[in-house]
């Protein structure tokens, strides 16, 4: 025998209802907006850290975050550094890290036209010495 | 005896599994637990935009997100190459990001030749003592050739020895020693005559001045140090003999400007044009080495 009872509060009233699919987790049921029983489709995202490159981009997924996600960046850095020009080239490891510092190339030193051979340019100066001296 | 109980609308509440922990706030349903509108508790995060600074970190907390992005603009910078100079340059780096490295260059030319001696350059000590000498109606000037010039010394006389020429400090010094000459067997003071290699344009000068510092026997008789010039160049002998004064014959066109008199002396060359090789010769009759030390020979 089967008996038929009414549903308590046997007037759902549905029209109050809000929730869709996407606003709910996927594979729950529930009975949403439009009054009838649906699977929520919203997906679950995991936890994550993620270690952005330089200028790089970290698209955010769509979906319930169950946690706390990370955006962290770990470039390698360089402070302040000072060259002492010579006869020698100099090279400061620059590439992929991040100043933190400027870099700065001192005067040579000494170098005044009054100690370069006349007529020779040296780092860009034209010297004017042209003399003998009684060593 | 279990009795079924239906829903309304044929709706079977057992089935609904969702609970306000999987719906986002504040959208209503009706789910698991209870036949009543439940309210979801999932906070909505929308679609946030997050700008990450450098070496930062941003924090994505739980919730719902329809999507959104963390980017970043650092300030970039290529690799750079940087000549160094008599000034003080500094590059900005601080806040920018390097693709390539920073190459601080060499100073160019920064050799001890071309720097004064007894003082450092930029690290290098320098070595140059002496003048320049740019100017090629120079042919010498205080120890100092012209650039593409140079001299060669030989005997004065034919069958006759001739001594040596070179720069000594800011000189040109011819060095005659008396010495035995094996080949004509016989004790002798060198006499040396010296060309400069490269022919100079007489035409429009009116002197050939040539100075000497020292002329260690400092004897301004006849058949002292002289000049003369020739159309070619022949380092093999000025005159056919120590007292003979004739030229060699091989010799186009020579003409002796004159004997010096004192240290410093102008021989006319307003009769002569065209290009001339320049010779200097020294000659000294005795039994005694000396030097001539010439500082400069030029055309004015």
């Amino acid at each position: 025998m089967e008996l038929t009872l009414p549903f308590k509060g046997s007037s759902i009233d549905t029209s109050e209802l809000t929730a869709s699919t996407n606003n709910v987790r996927v594979g729950k049921v529930f009975i949403g907006a439009d009054g009838t029983e649906q699977i929520g489709t919203n997906p679950e995202i995991t936890a994550q850290t993620v270690n952005l490159a330089a200028n790089g981009r970290f698209d955010i997924p769509a979906g319930i975050h169950g946690g706390e996600s990370r955006v962290n960046q770990s470039i390698p850095t360089f402070g302040e550094q000072t060259i002492i020009p010579g006869a020698a080239s100099t090279t400061v490891p620059t590439a992929g890290k991040l100043g933190t510092g400027d870099i700065i190339v001192l005067a040579v030193e000494n170098l005044i036209p009054e100690y370069i051979k006349k007529g020779a340019v040296v780092g860009g100066v034209t010297g004017t010495f042209s003399a003998y001296i009684p060593m | 005896m279990e009795i079924p109980i239906r829903k309304i609308g044929g709706t079977d509440t057992d089935n609904l599994t969702a609970v306000p922990g999987d719906v986002v706030a504040p959208k209503k349903f009706v789910g698991s637990g209870t036949e009543d509108t439940q309210t979801g508790t999932i906070i909505d995060r929308g679609s946030p935009a997050y700008v990450l600074p450098a070496n930062g970190s941003i924090v994505l907390p739980s919730g719902n997100y329809s999507g959104g992005e963390v980017t970043q603009s650092l300030e970039t910078s290529a690799g750079q190459i940087i000549g160094p100079g008599a000034s003080k340059i500094t590059t900005p780096a601080n806040g920018k990001y390097f693709t390539g490295d920073i190459i601080v260059g060499g100073v160019t030319n920064l050799v001890p030749g071309n720097i004064r001696i007894g003082v450092t350059v930029g690290g290098v000590a320098g070595t140059w003592n002496g003048h320049v000498n740019d100017d090629p109606n120079r042919l010498l000037y205080y120890g100092a050739l012209p650039p593409g010039q140079s001299f060669t010394a030989f005997p004065y006389a034919y069958n006759w020895s001739g001594g040596s020429a070179f720069i000594n400090a800011d000189t040109l010094r011819v060095s005659n020693e008396y010495a035995y000459n094996s080949a004509m067997q016989r004790y002798e003071l060198q006499a040396t005559a010296v060309v400069f290699d490269q022919a100079v344009d007489l035409t429009n000068f009116s002197y050939l001045s040539v100075s000497l510092r020292t002329y260690s026997v400092n004897n301004w008789t006849s058949r002292t140090p002289g000049v003369v010039i020739a159309r070619n160049r022949l380092p093999t002998y000025l005159y056919t003999g120590i007292s003979t004064y004739s030229f060699n014959t091989n010799l186009e066109e020579p003409h002796l400007l004159g004997y010096h008199t004192r240290l410093d002396n102008d021989f006319s060359i307003s009769a002569y044009s065209g290009k001339y090789y320049v010779y200097l010769f020294t000659h000294y009759s005795g039994t005694t080495s000396y030097y001539a030390d010439y500082e400069l020979v030029y055309l004015n």
